[in-house]
């Protein structure tokens, strides 16, 4: 587990890409492409991304740094061990769904 | 627990989460419907995120459900978010390259699909007149309880006359009826999609049947629909620019 900083315009995670590790934002501001959605989120969640390495997919998101962007990077057993059960995991799981419920207009 | 009717009432904030075992359980947002089958979770999203039910969680047969957590199922929650997200790749549209397969017309290629239609419609025979007013006149003067005979001579119609617009408009009418009277929606689509393809210089009659896809797809309850709704979108701006349809 590691932090990480991203600069404005730096991608964090692509679409289509092998997911490896999930972000937990600490500072900053990222834009999440979803589509042809797009969703702004910042340090103030917290907000995690790229659940999809959990269960061994690819992103299906592109996040990309808006400012300078401080994150937490964590392998799949750490994000679990650490956050699984906790507030942050359940946060993660709600945005993940939130976000995919817009793009199919269900909400 | 095995229940039957109403699971979660409209208004409803779920606190518990149930995934289906066996059975049919439908959700309905914002007008359109899914089914959700074994494996899936009932009103995932509004318990996720402690939203009230939009309409009425229904097991639409009776269905085994277990009841069960987000903490346990946090891997399979996941997995079925992703799949989701699966579809919307699968039904979205490249804007500003819409090609022929966007308008899903299935697996066969075209003149394949063109052969499958035509078979179709061949249901029952009329003759038609050689004269294009007499040919109108025939087709109009039916009632709607001969409606396949309609379907036939529509077709027969824009095999003769094939240069002619009203082709196009005796596809769009006839597919209606054939939704409303017959609720026969694979003949309606057939016919649109027709259209689609035999009167794509019209653009003003191919945005009347995509947004007639898009409302048959929407009704079944097919994704598919978003798709015809961004399409009829693009043609709608493109149609304002040409004064309208």
């Amino acid at each position: 587990m590691e932090t990480m900083e991203f600069e404005p315009g730096q991608d964090i995670t692509k679409d289509g890409e092998k997911g490896e590790y999930v972000y937990i934002l600490k500072s900053g501001k990222v834009k999440i492409r979803l589509g042809l959605y797009e969703f702004v989120v910042d340090g103030g969640g917290p907000e995690a991304f790229g659940l999809e390495s959990l269960v061994g997919e690819n992103y299906t998101e592109t996040c990309t740094a808006l400012e300078n962007s401080k994150v937490i990077r964590c392998s799949s057993s750490e994000f679990m061990e650490i956050y699984g059960k906790t507030e942050v995991g359940k946060k993660a799981l709600e945005s993940f769904m939130r976000r995919t419920a817009k793009v199919l207009g269900w909400i | 627990m095995k229940v039957e009717g109403v699971i979660f009432k409209s208004g409803e904030v779920p606190k518990s989460l149930f995934k289906i075992v066996s059975g049919t359980v439908r959700e309905t947002r914002n007008k359109t419907y899914h089914d959700l089958a074994s494996g899936d979770y009932v009103a995932l999203l509004e318990y996720l995120l402690e939203e009230p039910i939009q309409e009425n969680v229904v097991a639409t047969e009776e269905t085994e459900i277990i009841e069960t957590n987000w903490e346990d199922e946090y891997f399979e929650i996941i997995k079925k978010i992703v799949s989701l997200r699966k579809v919307i790749t699968e039904s979205s549209i490249d804007l500003n390259r819409i090609v022929l397969d966007d308008f899903n017309f299935g697996d066969t290629d075209v003149d394949e699909y063109l052969q499958e239609v035509e078979a179709l419609l061949t249901l029952s025979s009329g003759e038609l007149p050689d004269d294009e007013k007499e040919a109108l006149k025939a087709i109009e003067a039916l009632d709607d309880n001969k409606i396949l005979t309609k379907v036939n001579l529509v077709r027969k119609f824009i095999e003769k006359f094939p240069l002619e617009e009203e082709g196009a408009r005796l596809l769009i009418e006839t597919a209606a009826k054939v939704y409303i009277v017959l609720n026969d929606k694979y003949v309606a689509k057939s016919l649109l999609k027709k259209l689609l393809l035999r009167y794509s210089d019209m653009p003003g009659y191919c945005y009347e049947a995509i947004k007639t896809l898009e409302g048959i797809y929407k009704d079944e309850g097919n994704i598919i629909w978003r798709r015809y709704e961004k399409i009829a979108r693009i043609l709608e701006v493109e149609l304002r620019g040409n004064d309208g349809i």
